[in-house]
């Protein structure tokens, strides 16, 4: 069995992300599921996980997340260098970075990666995206009010149209190792079957995808639609 | 020199509104959107009516507002509203220079203005409603609004601290708004269908709002509608002022509690939502001045409009058309739970694309994962016809919604659709789509009448 935290589930599911993990399950019974909340230690502390999963979730829960994980940022650092693998969703990816800006306010995050990030409360971005990981085209959904600069070498997705990180960037997301952030929200793993095929062998399983043609059908059609209207 | 504005405007939208009523042209907001133009302070200098109710919330507004419109009419109070426009600023613009005269004072009262929660800091700088009623907050466009706690921070900033708040009891979220206000409570105590957790997907309200410990709901309704309590602090629901204490759809009768009384009221509309909307109009009544009786009268021929929700026997079947906001999970899902509890076979079609987001770039399909497509998986659901531009993700959504392949036909083009269905005699039919989507769906539905008045 390979056991995958939904780390802070209670905090990390505001668009659609619990089907992040509905999606795994669904399409191996080799996956076993432990779902944190904000009012224990995050089970990867005293455990063995194989993956870690934390998705989008509103601004205050994410200042509330900070502080429940910057305990345990050492141990993070670890299960990261030592290739556990992580899939960071929406303005989760912000946790990692140095600090976050609010106006006047500088709140800092868990550092682990060398990037800030701005929040515009009045500026909401809506964008999707269509990138290159990998020799796989990622589809993602943005929705935010913050963008992330800095100096980021590892990447996650080139993007092919859309923005990345912030609106002048083509880069988008960090992939250190095994793990993957990305400001790309929702129900990332449903929306990418191909990465989802990808992050399962990644976990050891060659199992297919639950309704993986129909989910391939869905991509399909989805990509073609983006590459034909996105422009920019 | 605002003044020389406002003026202009005002006579220019005035103007827009002749000819657009010679023109047969009702129901838009473009006189509004012409009057902010000129003058974007145009709100501020418009009169108002003396008396303003404000209706707001994520789900229930428009057919809230429009119930309580309805019944002042009944009682031949003919109040300024919009429910004829939109709910944004622009509309609201609109409806208030409807309703004035040349120098720009109002001619009406009393207004019922349904308020779009994400517009507010266009509106109420200008607008201070005396009533403000709030059905529910709920996850909604992820787009526009973000979260329910970001449009709870809106209300909570731009709603007079003078206004009497007419609350959701069962709403963790809205109750807790404007804390220092006066406040009136809907709700409803326990009902025998009530479940102890809830079974949405979507549940905004899992963390209680004062020590964020999990909260124990003992009443489930839907999503995060009910009655809580927090076993670590001691938080818990407010007590209800306007208790509904029986909900019979079928006799189409809801019993209130209020002041210790129990009273009748007419339940026209089914769903528990409905309920919910008969309950914020009751209430709302009643801080107007009526008594609970009066009330029950008002309320005996107000139903929600069929824009919402209509149906109509053609030849062999029932053909109806139910609005399912695209974009809001909380909305669809409601709609699903609502018409799969309906008794009989039936055949869909969901169309609830976003065609506003088609026509520049592609639609935001997260919203489909927090939607419960499971409420489709019923034995009496014959057919479900998924079509137009998200069709592909319908169809794979409803297949990990547990709904069997054979029952699932996906079909390109959504006029296409109705060509497709089976007709089966005695089956409903319903046509699932949402704002965005209307007139497509309004041809849709024509479509599928024709055929099956042919096939009569």
């Amino acid at each position: 069995m390979k056991t995958v935290e939904f780390l802070l589930a209670p905090y990390c599911e505001i668009y659609g992300e619990f089907y992040n993990i509905e999606y795994l399950k669904k399409s191996s019974d080799k996956i076993n599921i432990i779902k944190s909340t904000h009012k224990e230690e995050p089970y990867f502390v005293s455990h063995h996980v194989d993956m870690i999963y934390m998705g989008c979730m509103t601004e205050e829960k994410q200042e509330k997340a900070i502080e429940h994980l910057r305990p345990y940022k050492d141990k993070i650092k670890e299960l990261i260098d030592k290739g556990t693998i992580f899939l960071v969703t929406g303005n989760a990816i912000e946790i990692f970075g140095k600090y976050i800006i609010d106006g006047k306010r500088k709140i800092p995050a868990l550092g682990i990666f060398d990037f800030y990030s701005e929040r515009r409360m009045n500026d909401r971005h809506n964008s999707l995206f269509v990138g290159d990981f990998n020799g796989m085209k990622i589809i993602g959904h943005k929705s935010q009010y913050s963008m992330s600069y800095g100096n980021i070498d590892n990447y996650f997705i080139n993007i092919d149209r859309g923005y990345g990180i912030n609106l002048d960037s083509k880069k988008e997301g960090i992939n250190v190792k095994h793990f993957f952030g990305t400001y790309s929200l929702g129900p990332f793993l449903v929306l990418n079957p191909y990465f989802t095929k990808y992050l399962l062998k990644l976990l050891g399983i060659t199992d297919s995808l639950k309704f993986e043609k129909e989910a391939v059908e869905a991509y399909e059609y989805r990509l073609a639609d983006l590459l034909d209207r996105i422009k920019y | 020199m605002n003044r020389i504005r406002f003026y202009l405007a005002l006579w220019m939208a005035k103007l827009a509104v002749l000819t657009m009523s010679i023109l047969k042209y009702n129901g838009t907001n473009f006189p509004g959107q012409l009057a902010i133009k000129i003058c974007p302070e145009f709100l501020r200098y418009i009169g108002k009516p003396k008396e303003i109710i404000g209706i707001t919330g994520t789900n229930g507004k428009t057919s809230v507002a429009n119930m309580v419109v309805d019944s002042l009419k009944q009682d031949e109070v003919y109040p300024l509203n919009n429910s004829f426009g939109s709910n944004i600023h622009t509309g609201i613009a609109t409806a208030l220079l409807k309703e004035c005269n040349i120098f720009g004072k109002s001619k009406k009262e009393l207004a019922v203005l349904e308020i779009d929660e994400r517009a507010m800091p266009l509106i109420m700088p200008y607008i201070t409603p005396k009533i403000m009623a709030v059905t529910n907050l709920f996850r909604d466009s992820m787009k526009r609004n973000a979260h329910p706690e970001y449009i709870a921070g809106i209300l909570e900033k731009y709603i007079s601290d003078d206004a009497l708040m007419i609350l959701n009891g069962d709403d963790v979220i809205s109750s807790q708004l404007k804390k220092k206000n006066k406040r009136v409570y809907f709700g409803i105590e326990s009902l025998p269908t009530d479940l102890q957790k809830s079974i949405n997907i979507i549940n905004d309200a899992r963390i209680c709002p004062k020590c964020h410990h999990e909260l124990k709901y003992t009443n489930v309704r839907y999503h995060h509608i009910g009655r809580c309590i927090c076993e670590s602090c001691g938080f818990k629901s407010p007590e209800l002022d306007f208790m509904g204490v029986k909900v019979d759809f079928d006799a189409k009768k809801l019993s209130v509690s209020y002041k210790g009384e129990i009273y009748e009221l007419p339940q026209n509309s089914g769903g528990i939502h409905n309920a919910y909307n008969t309950l914020c109009v009751a209430t709302i009544l009643s801080s107007m001045g009526y008594d609970l009786t009066r009330i029950s009268e008002l309320l005996k021929t107000v139903s929600v409009v069929e824009s919402r929700f209509s149906k109509e026997k053609c030849g062999p079947v029932t053909v109806a058309n139910q609005m399912a906001k695209e974009n809001n999970a909380v909305g669809s899902s409601r709609a699903f739970d609502y018409i799969s509890s309906l008794p009989g076979e039936k055949e869909l079609i969901l169309m609830m694309n976003c065609l506003g987001d088609q026509e520049h770039w592609s639609e935001n399909t997260c919203w489909l994962y927090d939607c419960d497509f499971e409420f489709l998986n019923k034995d009496d659901i014959k057919q479900i016809i998924v079509t137009g531009p998200r069709g592909r993700d319908y169809h794979l959504r409803l297949l990990l919604a547990g709904v069997a392949e054979e029952k699932i036909t996906w079909i390109e083009n959504e006029i296409d659709a109705p060509d497709a269905l089976k007709y089966t005699p005695g089956e409903s039919i319903y046509i699932f789509y949402g704002t965005d989507s209307l007139a497509l769906g309004n041809r849709v539905m024509e479509k599928t009448k024709e055929i099956a008045r042919r096939r009569g």
